[in-house]
């Protein structure tokens, strides 16, 4: 496994939007690398910070009030020291993304093949037709029926499914190193969310891509990733493999989480419930931001941000019930409120 | 602690009896705008929910399952068949009667975002129907709904709030509040938490669970999440291309799929367990357009066992296959063999291995032997405090 090479590394990202009515803390120190064939699973409830770090990675986040720190190794770039044109270079090359909505992130007035054709055109040294010719192979190897007919049709002409799968031809086309999927299925029907998953799963093994995968979808994380970390309020509250994550959660919102999956087994029975709602960006609990809806809080969690313990196995987790390690900076100030250090 | 799940609530007599119903919109073209083609959203569909259970309505986006919910409570006009409720005919009603019947029958709708006015107070949004109801006094008025917020579980001061001010958790409990003030028998809910996070989700399905057995309602439970449909409801319909494809009470359905098309919504779920790396049966191509339905079993044009031509001419008859399990298939019963001919590996395997996935179970509650004592705490905790009103802010 450890032959495998390593295709981004984060360090301490940071993401913060500063609006009118304070600091917006969207990602708040989050670390993680991925290597090359490999999934990372990255799950959360809305608002957890999970697509901002997408976008952060892909520097696609406008410039107004947002501050980023932290390191983003591509390998070995920091891809946060790079100029916006180097970084135009890699998007789409060495990295590229899917987003959520097929129907959104395509452009209408242009038909699917000539958007697929643009990519290729902006990164790889080859004339029209080459690049035609490439959309048309591409379209095949996404499953796209007829695909010499399917280049000239618009988007509005295709199916949720086919334009998804119109989505990660273009994110293909350059033959990325990382690919960062952001809910790519969440947009779909079960069936073809399967045909979606399988074809993702089948192409990286195919290219050995290292991906990204963003999901509220318990079941499409554990389907899909190797590696997993919980993300809650900006904060990663536990990493581990999806063995690890699934099977003996430690951080007590992974275990709401999984708890809280209706299905077989639930039928007849109540549903496990995280208390409360995710607290408000301006509003941040003192210390452990989980506390107010964790079961078993106690006096410790309010006083600062546990840091990620490993217990075992590169098992790690965020919670102060297996240790007494706390994330520097992040004790409670007497007043607690957004105001960090 | 009892969901709608218990073995008798199946047993209750015929709520909403649907028979034959057909909803055809129509398609307008040219300068006269005459009818140049028909969606045909919902297509000959015939089921009963009966008092007091959840019946659960699923399918894949433009099945028609969202059509028929809103045929039931007539909400749009079927354009043939019945639909019964309490023995009387919704489709023939006049508007005083169907006003007045209407009061039993509720809908919860999908984005709670979109489904409440942000220019109202929420009092005025869950009063309204009260109001149409012909409960006048304000006093009254407020009451009742200040006793429905208690219920699904809101503080009763935030009755002159705005919409905008409430989470998503929260304002579908606002679209609950407002459905039920009425004190319906039946309720439609329309992928009532589709739109929700996960523990969200669960606080939901659970208030929904609670206050079915407080008020003895009936629910129709439409969603796309099969998971979801499992958990909450007694008896399950599949609708494919605006047909019913299978109907049976949950465990038979999920556990004995008849129809290929059921097999393959079963196989295609994501199961939050990743030591399932089961085969997987895919599904090809889209669903075909409603506009133009292919001939004969609607599904034949992707069923892997499609037998030429009974297949493509006859449209299989929607029928009793055993005991309370319906289905439309010409091969219903010889699944089987067909499946084997075609190298169609039947994706409900792990469905059917009850045995193997309560080993499994097993294993991973010893595998998290430490965690045991914690997750019962988690689970107590849980229950006490689901019991009580969860404003949560």
């Amino acid at each position: 496994m450890d032959v495998q090479q390593e295709v981004l590394r984060v360090e301490g990202l940071k993401t913060h939007f500063k609006t009118q009515d304070g600091s917006v803390k969207a990602v708040d120190g989050v670390d993680f690398h991925v290597n090359q064939s490999r999934t990372l699973g990255i799950v959360g409830e809305s608002g957890c910070g999970k697509s901002v770090t997408s976008l952060s990675i892909m520097r696609l986040l406008p410039r107004n009030g947002r501050s980023l720190a932290g390191r983003i190794l591509l390998e070995g770039r920091d891809l946060l020291k790079l100029p916006e044109d180097e970084m135009r270079a890699i998007r789409g090359d060495d990295v590229s993304m899917i987003f959520q909505e097929p129907m959104t992130s395509l452009n209408p007035v242009f038909t699917c093949g000539e958007q697929v054709a643009e990519a290729i055109r902006q990164h790889k040294k080859v004339d029209d037709q080459e690049a035609r010719k490439r959309t048309v192979d591409l379209f095949k190897l996404v499953g796209i029926p007829a695909a010499e007919r399917r280049v000239k049709d618009y988007p509005h002409e295709l199916s949720g499914g086919m334009r998804q799968r119109v989505m990660i031809a273009m994110a293909l086309s350059c033959d990325p190193k990382l690919l960062i999927a952001d809910e790519p299925t969440t947009a779909l029907d079960v069936t073809i969310q399967a045909q979606i998953l399988e074809l993702l799963r089948g192409i990286q093994q195919q290219k050995q891509m290292a991906i990204i995968l963003i999901t509220h979808d318990l079941g499409v994380i554990a389907e899909m990733a190797q590696d997993v970390i919980v993300m809650y309020a900006g904060k990663v509250v536990e990493r581990g493999t999806v063995e690890q994550i699934f099977e003996k959660p430690l951080h007590p919102y992974t275990q709401g989480l999984l708890a809280s999956i209706p299905g077989r087994g639930t039928k007849g029975k109540r549903l496990n419930v995280i208390k409360g709602t995710v607290p408000h960006p301006f509003n941040l609990p003192p210390g452990c931001l989980f506390a107010p809806r964790c079961p078993h809080a106690f006096d410790r969690c309010p006083t600062a941000f546990p840091a990620l313990m490993d217990q075992g196995d590169n098992h790690t987790a965020a919670c102060f019930l297996y240790g007494e390690e706390f994330e520097p900076g992040t004790e409670a100030k007497p007043q607690p409120t957004e105001k960090a250090s | 602690m009892s969901v709608g799940a218990t073995p008798a609530a199946g047993d209750g007599k015929p709520l909403v009896r649907v028979q034959n119903l057909v909803k055809y919109f129509p398609l307008r073209g040219g300068i006269l705008q005459r009818t140049v083609a028909e969606v045909k959203a919902v297509d000959d569909v015939t089921f009963d929910v009966r008092a007091g259970e959840v019946f659960g309505l699923v399918g894949e986006s433009g099945c028609g399952k969202t059509t028929t919910g809103r045929l039931l409570l007539r909400l749009i006009e079927p354009t043939s068949g019945t639909v019964e409720f309490d023995g009387r005919d919704l489709t023939k009603m006049k508007s005083d009667e169907l006003k007045k019947t209407r009061s039993d029958m509720q809908i919860v709708f999908q984005d709670p975002y979109a489904s409440l006015n942000p220019r109202l107070p929420i009092g005025e949004i869950i009063g309204e129907g009260l109001s149409n109801m012909g409960v006048r006094d304000r006093h009254q008025r407020e009451e009742r709904v200040a006793a429905i917020l208690d219920k699904v579980g809101l503080r009763r001061y935030y009755i002159n709030r705005y919409p905008h001010e409430f989470s998503g958790g929260q304002r579908q409990r606002i679209g609950l509040a407002r459905a039920l003030v009425l004190e319906p028998k039946f309720v439609v809910a329309d992928e009532p938490v589709s739109a929700l996070d996960v523990s969200i989700q669960s606080q939901v399905l659970n208030l929904m669970a609670d206050l079915k057995d407080e008020l003895q309602l009936t629910y129709l439970f439409i969603s796309h999440n099969l998971s979801v449909v499992e958990h909450i409801s007694d008896r399950v319909g599949v609708m494919y291309l605006g047909k019913l494809v299978e109907m049976s009470s949950t465990e038979d359905l999920f556990k004995n799929p008849k129809h290929p098309y059921t097999k393959f919504l079963l196989s295609a779920i994501p199961k939050p367990d990743p030591r399932q790396h089961r085969q997987r049966l895919i599904l090809s191509g889209d669903v075909p357009s409603p506009i133009n339905p292919p001939t004969g079993c609607r599904f034949h044009t992707r069923c892997p066992i499609a037998q030429f031509p009974i297949c493509s001419e006859q449209q299989p008859a929607f029928e009793l296959k055993s005991t309370g399990h319906w289905a439309a298939c010409h091969f219903a019963e010889q699944t089987k063999e067909l499946e084997k001919e075609s190298g169609f590996v039947a994706p409900a395997i792990e469905a059917v291995d009850e045995e193997a996935a309560a080993i499994g179970q097993a294993e991973r509650s010893a595998a998290s032997e430490p965690e045991d004592v914690l997750e019962s705490e988690l689970d107590e905790e849980a229950r006490r405090r689901s019991s009580e009103p969860l404003g949560g802010e």
